[in-house]
């Protein structure tokens, strides 16, 4: 059962609209978020807890309107759908201990004794690999990698059944990063938790998300099952996230030179930095359609599919990095 | 020859080693990159090799060209900074004076290298182009271009400069990976065609593999592993390296490559 | 104020402080004994019963002596006795002023941060208006309409003095109000005013408690114009500013009257700014 839904999201700062009719759903088990820096994607997460309003299009939890929720009802709410940002140094109180943080996470909506909440702090702070002491330390005190598992424990002192995760452990040390990814694959799968992951990183999602969506100047321009984008990735622009991204030991990244272009006011917002654009792209904004059991925004979805541009891709970018390659 | 070479280096606050390289070089045409967490001492090293490293007690040799860097006068490690190594940071916009183009900030930095009028145009605009910029760029302020663009810009300067080393300190690690894998391309590219000597340091162990030559691997201050990429990435000895690569978020092979 | 103690310094060791914040310290200690003076005036005034209505005709305009330091005034009273008895009147209204005007400006400004939008506008214009008013001309106006006295000094410049601590406060709360912490109670459904009480309001004081520190010495000055002027404390009330009122006719003559009093305010004003200064500095940093 859809757990959270974004339904023809469009979020807008004054006049300039950041978000364009997105649809997102969430159950249990982890849907992807991707998308670069001024894709809209916070904005979206912003949305999906309730922060901003829609301009249009509806925030639905379970089977009713975010913004029509009672007193009750936007209760119910809070306790379900948790968030977890990018930095724990941001998202917890500087003046706060992280005990203090937790606390207040649990006595929001329950009356507690003083000794059951200690026990509860205890307990969430072990759930998160964290020992007992750091309940009296304040942020500052404490590493990236720690403060990011208070946050956590935090998080999941309500009980949610959702955690909106943006960009969870992009302020990390690598292998600080995944531990924290290890940490959230094990709490969603003990407490049957549904998470939408948000980040720029794809080899995040391949790992933790079955579905994912692929933002770009704030359109869901593909998605899809998380293998298929990243292995047979239609999109020019997921193909040109998916090329960019490092691999150990691989190939120097590929580029097309053209990465910098701002999203083209009409038309195809990629079209200035789409290696395949034509003269339609121009004249005409692709609408998401159905392409062998993915959404894709794109003119030219079932030319990339049936293998034409392989070769034209972003992979003309090799030339201008001065790698040989093969 | 190398360009950059640092040996028994030793950088203390107190009784506390922060960082401590033994042995270190960087030939022209090479790129030589610095991997390790935060508080490993990557970054206090790259400082280090430029004079830059304050309220600490710096021992050891290390030669920039032919300056001997603990020895020299500010005044000449000054000079070093400015034309000879291009320092390249995370956040470049915060480097670059708001108030004045692209091309003045340019003019006026080649200018106090006694390059003007025509001559310094035509070095500017070679070098915006090196670094794959269309020349328009200059006539932009710094809040008028992106991210990679700022960094880029960065690396022109240098190379109009005249720069043979570029030491730079998790150069793409505020960028977006599209964009980042221009900034990567682009420093490729000045390795390969202008020979320069490149020291990174990074916590990314893939965007490492695709751009160094050699690898140092270095923790709390120490150097645990070093030698060719190919070896520390294919056969890693130490267990902390193993750690690094085993961090790294895989990505499925994309199946028309397969 | 009921504020909590500023956090940099709660955890910061006091032989760090006396290094690096000099300044601070000194104008601490200054302050500190100038409280420590006007607490304790009873017992170390020469003449305590100077401090009220006493009159000594046959010992007027006694130039500074070892019986009288500062030498005595008009109708015969010891001047150091004042000084001393005068800075609990001043103290008195500096504390009373930053109170009433810190507490009312902070709880409006952090409102407005944290609410935006027409709330904001309307405590914002509010409070322009009130900016829009030369601050020491408002008071005067104030003072001439109510009875002088101690209590009008402090209504009257207090009534000029919040909206600097809200508009002050607005524009720190609205920034703390944009970061995580506070979008994470949002999102756990912490009711709105404990998320400024909580969250808000503490994170954004340090400005303003350097602020009103500063702002300690403009208080004492303009008691002591006030006074001056005739519209706030008078005879018998020792009050610094009715003190130099009442000596600066004299000043050719029989110097220390007027002169200690005003000494004294300076020496006041001072400290707060040295205070202020010294904060300043360390929290900028």
């Amino acid at each position: 059962m859809t757990l959270l839904a974004a339904e023809g999201v469009t979020l807008a700062y004054g006049a300039t609209a950041v978000v364009h009719d997105v649809s997102l759903a969430m159950d249990e088990g982890g849907v992807g978020l991707i998308g670069e820096s001024g894709s809209g994607k916070t904005t979206l997460a912003r949305a999906l807890l309730g922060l901003v309003r829609p301009r249009s299009g509806v925030v639905r939890y379970g089977s009713r309107d975010l913004a029509a929720l009672g007193r009750s009802g936007r209760a119910e709410f809070r306790r379900a759908v948790q968030p977890v940002f990018q930095d724990g140094s941001e998202a917890l109180d500087p003046r706060m201990t992280a005990g203090a943080s937790i606390t207040e996470a649990l006595t929001t909506h329950h009356r507690m004794s003083r000794a059951a909440r200690r026990d509860r702090v205890e307990a969430l702070l072990a759930d998160v690999g964290l020992a007992p002491a750091i309940a009296a330390r304040r942020p500052h005190e404490m590493s990236g990698g720690q403060r990011q598992r208070v946050a956590i424990a935090r998080a999941l002192a309500v009980e949610p059944r959702l955690l909106v995760l943006d960009e969870p452990t992009s302020a990390l040390d690598v292998t600080v990063q995944a531990r924290i990814l290890e940490l959230l694959e094990r709490l969603a799968a003990e407490h049957g938790l549904g998470y939408l992951l948000i980040t720029h990183n794809l080899g995040v999602v391949g790992r933790l998300c079955r579905t994912s969506s692929v933002l770009f100047a704030g359109r869901v321009v593909e998605s899809g099952p998380t293998g298929e984008l990243l292995t047979r990735p239609v999109h020019p622009y997921t193909r040109a996230l998916r090329d960019a991204v490092p691999r150990l030991g691989g190939e120097p990244p590929a580029t097309t030179g053209r990465t910098e272009a701002a999203p083209a006011p009409s038309g195809c917002p990629f079209r200035l930095r789409c290696p395949l654009a034509v003269d339609r792209c121009r004249d005409e904004a692709p609408l998401p359609r159905e392409v062998e059991g993915r959404k894709v925004a794109c003119h030219r979805a079932e030319e990339v599919l049936s293998g034409l541009p392989a070769s034209s891709t972003s992979r003309a970018g090799g030339e201008a990095s001065g790698a040989p390659r093969q | 020859m190398s360009l950059i070479s640092v040996r028994d280096l030793v950088v203390r606050i107190g009784d506390r080693v922060i960082a401590s390289v033994p042995e270190l070089d960087v030939a022209a045409g090479e790129c030589v990159a610095l991997v390790g967490e935060s508080g490993s001492g990557k970054t206090t090293t790259l400082l280090a090799t430029l004079g830059l490293v304050r309220g600490a007690d710096v021992s050891g040799k290390i030669t920039v060209g032919d300056v001997d860097v603990l020895a020299a006068s500010p005044a000449r490690l000054r000079e070093i900074r400015g034309s000879r190594a291009a320092l390249v940071m995370q956040s470049p916009q915060a480097a670059l004076n708001p108030t004045m183009r692209l091309g003045t900030l340019m003019r006026r930095a080649l200018a106090r290298h006694g390059v003007k009028g025509a001559a310094a145009r035509e070095r500017a605009r070679e070098a915006v182009r090196a670094v794959l910029l269309d020349p328009e760029i200059l006539r932009r302020y710094p809040h008028q271009v992106s991210g990679g663009q700022a960094q880029r810009f960065a690396i022109a300067l240098a190379l109009a400069l005249g720069a043979q080393v570029v030491l730079a300190d998790e150069p793409t690690s505020a960028l977006d990976v599209t964009v980042q894998a221009e900034v990567v391309a682009v420093l490729r590219r000045l390795r390969d065609e202008r020979g320069l000597a490149m020291l990174l340091v990074s916590h990314d162990l893939a965007l490492v593999s695709t751009i160094a030559d050699r690898v140092v691997v270095m923790r709390d201050g120490a150097v645990v592993e070093s030698g060719s990429a190919a070896d520390v990435f294919g056969r890693p000895r130490d267990p902390y390296t193993r750690e690094l690569i085993a961090a790294v978020p895989a990505l499925p092979e994309s199946a028309e490559e397969r | 104020m009921t504020a909590p103690a500023l956090p940099a310094f709660r955890r910061t060791p006091l032989r760090r402080l006396a290094g690096v914040d000099r300044l601070a310290v000194a104008g601490a200690v200054l302050l500190a004994l100038i409280v420590l003076a006007a607490l304790l005036a009873p017992w170390i005034a020469p003449y305590p019963e100077d401090g009220g209505s006493a009159t000594h005709p046959l010992e007027a305009l006694l130039p500074p002596s070892g019986a009288h330091w500062f030498g005595t005034d008009q109708v015969g009273r010891d001047v150091l006795s004042r000084v001393l008895f005068g800075a609990r009147t001043s103290l008195l209204i500096a504390v009373a002023v930053l109170a009433v005007s810190g507490v009312a400006g902070v709880l409006l400004g952090v409102v407005a941060g944290y609410a935006g939008g027409w709330v904001r506008d309307v405590i914002m214009r509010v409070t322009d208006i009130f900016l829009a008013f030369p601050a020491l001309l408002l008071s005067l106006a104030l003072a001439v309409v109510l009875q002088p006295s101690v209590t009008t000094v402090i209504v009257a410049i207090a009534v000029t003095w919040w909206p600097w601590y809200a508009r002050l406060t607005a524009s720190v709360a609205a920034s703390v109000s944009t970061r995580g912490f506070v979008d994470s109670a949002r999102c756990l459904g912490v009711p709105a005013p404990l998320i400024v009480l909580r969250h808000v309001l503490p994170n954004s004081l340090t400005p303003v408690l350097v602020q009103l520190s500063l702002d300690g010495g403009g208080v004492i000055l303009t008691a002591a114009a006030l006074s001056y002027l005739g519209l706030g404390a008078h005879e018998p009330t020792p009050e610094w500013g009715l003190m130099v009122q009442q000596g600066q006719s004299l000043f050719t003559t029989d110097w220390w009257v007027v002169t200690f009093p005003g000494l004294a305010i300076l020496l006041t004003a001072f400290a707060f700014n040295v205070l202020g200064e010294g904060l300043r500095a360390r929290l900028s940093r």
